[in-house]
């Protein structure tokens, strides 16, 4: 058993096996060794850390190393139906999720949060896309008329 | 605008991208956006600034050339279009950003004669190229400004360029691109010669896909010096070379021993190895591929189609007229390609290499020397088998059909039969067959075609 602390001083008692999906943490326990002492997570906070948690101990099972498919893209942004489920929580907590996972480094849940995200900005308009994560469109008028945003950001990547 | 031009890479690469009050660090927002297909990555770039400045270099990896007259530009992007346009208030100057943006990643200008790369901005991000099938686009100008511009990329294309020369590829090979590189096709470039081959293959040290169809003027020679200068000889035996899929079809003069020798040398390594109508593949090649080429995946074999008395077919006539002038030097297996009959394919060689490899696909066209007793064999063992080709084996009949049934229902990989053109008609057994399954739907059967 692993004791995990996060930033807001709670403590989760885990599986080794659960808690070594994070290779932040088997890392850690292989430097430090056994020791009863709570690991400190500073950067994740007990919600999120718990939410992680339970997606580790689903898929404590899972092959840790799985082969990269680079070329299937399509297939890619398919999720399955648990972790689907898994995923519908609100925007911050989602994000955070993202943020947690790359911290503690398991890349099967960062790479299910990343495609979630790409799932909500898929086959979206511009509007849309601002609408769904409450971004302010900035683009100056002239530029908006004009349409030469791009090509004075070329000009600059030229001349540098 | 202001703050537009003074903006430069570096600082863009350390930005985050802002998903209203969250902040993603630039590397994982590139992870996100790398889930996404091009036009979803050109809406993003019409978000706001931030998004933009992030996700224009992304764009930027594998640009598309269209000419303006290309159907498919419009076919493809007319919806997104429209909708960007509703959206968007609706006046003729949105319309024009749009396109801009679109020219971002499509990169429209300078068509006219040729592409020029001078003023392509954002070069240092391309990953992939290609220009299949634009003749009329590339020259080896083209190629010399790609190896000026593109000092990264790992894709490159130049399948049915037919005018490039081995001049282009000379200069291709002077940019920084040649330590990136690691697949290059030149399909239907048929003004290359072994000198241009062996340039790439001595300067790409990654190289690991290239495609040659229908090179007719490589030689056996040539394809040596590609094998012999991916060989890594201090490795140890199982990395013998880089090479992992090599495509030489249509290769009239590819001589058995030329084959043996790219099997022992590209051994392990080799995935997939594509020869259709290459002529002189018989027993001993087959044996030595499957000897040494251990984790061969995907193998096409396929010969090309007997003569028929097919009246203006010049095109198929004139290789076939060849072979004979071309002799293998002393074939190691003792294979005389001289004689069809002798250098042939057997069922016995088919056992041989089924036992020995993992194969997913396997393309056995044409190939008059095998019967129903290798498709029995490959029933028996193949378990990776995906997807089989047997047109025009006259020799199999729709005997052996069941046998790749059971095949199917053992491991349940196989999904794709293609079957026929031979003088045995299927359709009684494929009947005859019980209905269980849908098994009906991946055979493809390719009838005879009615000449009279």
């Amino acid at each position: 058993m692993v004791q995990l602390l996060s930033s807001d001083n709670e403590t989760f008692t885990v599986d080794k096996q659960v808690a070594e999906r994070s290779i932040l943490i088997k890392n850690m326990l292989e430097d430090v060794g056994e020791s009863d002492a709570p690991i400190p997570l500073p950067n994740v906070t007990a919600k999120i850390l718990k939410k992680v948690i339970d997606w580790c101990e689903h898929h404590r099972g899972d092959p840790v190393s799985q082969q990269e498919e680079i070329n299937d893209r399509k297939r890619l942004t398919e999720i399955d139906e648990w972790d689907q489920k898994f995923m519908e929580v609100d925007q911050e907590t989602l994000f955070e999720i993202i943020l947690a996972a790359n911290y503690l480094d398991i890349k099967p849940l960062l790479d299910i949060g990343c495609k979630t995200v790409a799932n909500m900005i898929k086959g979206k308009s511009p509007e849309e896309i601002r609408r769904t994560f409450n971004i302010v469109n900035d683009f100056t008028p002239e530029v908006r008329q004009f349409g030469i945003i791009s090509h004075c950001y070329f000009l600059a990547m030229l001349s540098t | 605008m202001g703050s537009s031009s003074t903006i430069n890479l570096p600082d863009m690469c350390q930005q985050s991208l802002t998903f209203g009050t969250t902040k993603l660090p630039y590397d994982i927002a590139a992870k996100v956006f790398d889930y996404l297909q091009s036009h979803d990555l050109y809406r993003s770039t019409l978000v706001c600034k931030n998004w933009r400045y992030a996700i224009t270099p992304l764009l930027w990896r594998s640009p598309r050339f269209y000419h303006k007259l290309d159907r498919q530009l419009s076919d493809k992007y007319s919806a997104p279009i429209s909708t960007m346009w509703s959206v968007t208030s609706g006046s003729r100057e949105n319309a024009y950003i749009i396109y801009q943006t679109l020219d971002v990643a499509e990169y429209r200008h300078g068509y006219g004669s040729q592409l020029s790369f001078r003023n392509l901005p954002l070069g240092q991000f391309v990953r992939s190229l290609s220009f299949e099938y634009r003749e009329q686009l590339v020259t080896d100008q083209t190629l010399a400004d790609i190896a000026e511009h593109c000092p990264s990329l790992q894709f490159l294309s130049l399948s049915g360029c037919r005018s490039i020369t081995d001049n282009g590829l000379r200069y291709l090979m002077r940019g920084k691109l040649r330590h990136s590189l690691r697949s290059i096709y030149l399909s239907e470039c048929n003004r290359i010669t072994d000198y241009g081959l062996a340039l790439v293959s001595k300067l790409c040290v990654r190289l690991h896909t290239i495609s040659l169809n229908g090179c007719i003027r490589i030689t056996n020679a040539g394809i040596i010096v590609l094998v012999k200068s991916s060989a890594i000889p201090r490795w140890p035996d199982s990395f013998k070379s880089k090479l992992q899929d090599i495509s030489y079809r249509r290769s009239t003069n590819l001589s058995g021993s030329t084959i043996q020798y790219l099997a022992r040398t590209c051994g392990p390594s080799l995935r997939k190895l594509d020869l259709a109508s290459s002529g002189n593949i018989g027993d001993a090649e087959i044996k030595a591929i499957s000897d040494h080429c251990i984790n061969l995946q995907h193998l096409n074999v396929a010969k090309k189609k007997k003569m028929q008395i097919v009246i203006g077919n010049d095109v198929e006539s004139l290789p076939n007229i060849m072979p004979s002038a071309q002799p293998s030097s002393s074939g190691a297996g003792g294979a005389d390609p001289k004689t069809d009959t002798k250098n042939e394919i057997t069922d016995e060689t088919i056992e041989y290499m089924i036992k020995k490899l993992d194969l997913i696909h396997l393309d056995l066209s044409n190939v008059l020397t095998i019967s129903n007793q290798s498709v029995i064999h490959i029933s028996h063992h193949c378990k990776s088998l995906a997807s089989i080709v047997l047109i025009g084996c006259n020799n199999i009949n729709g005997d052996s059909l069941p046998y790749l049934l059971a095949l199917h229902r053992r491991f349940d990989n196989l999904v794709d039969i293609s079957f026929g053109e031979s003088d045995v008609n299927f359709n009684d057994t494929v009947n005859s067959i019980e209905k269980a399954d849908d098994w009906k739907d991946w055979i493809h059967q390719k009838l005879v075609p009615d000449v009279r």
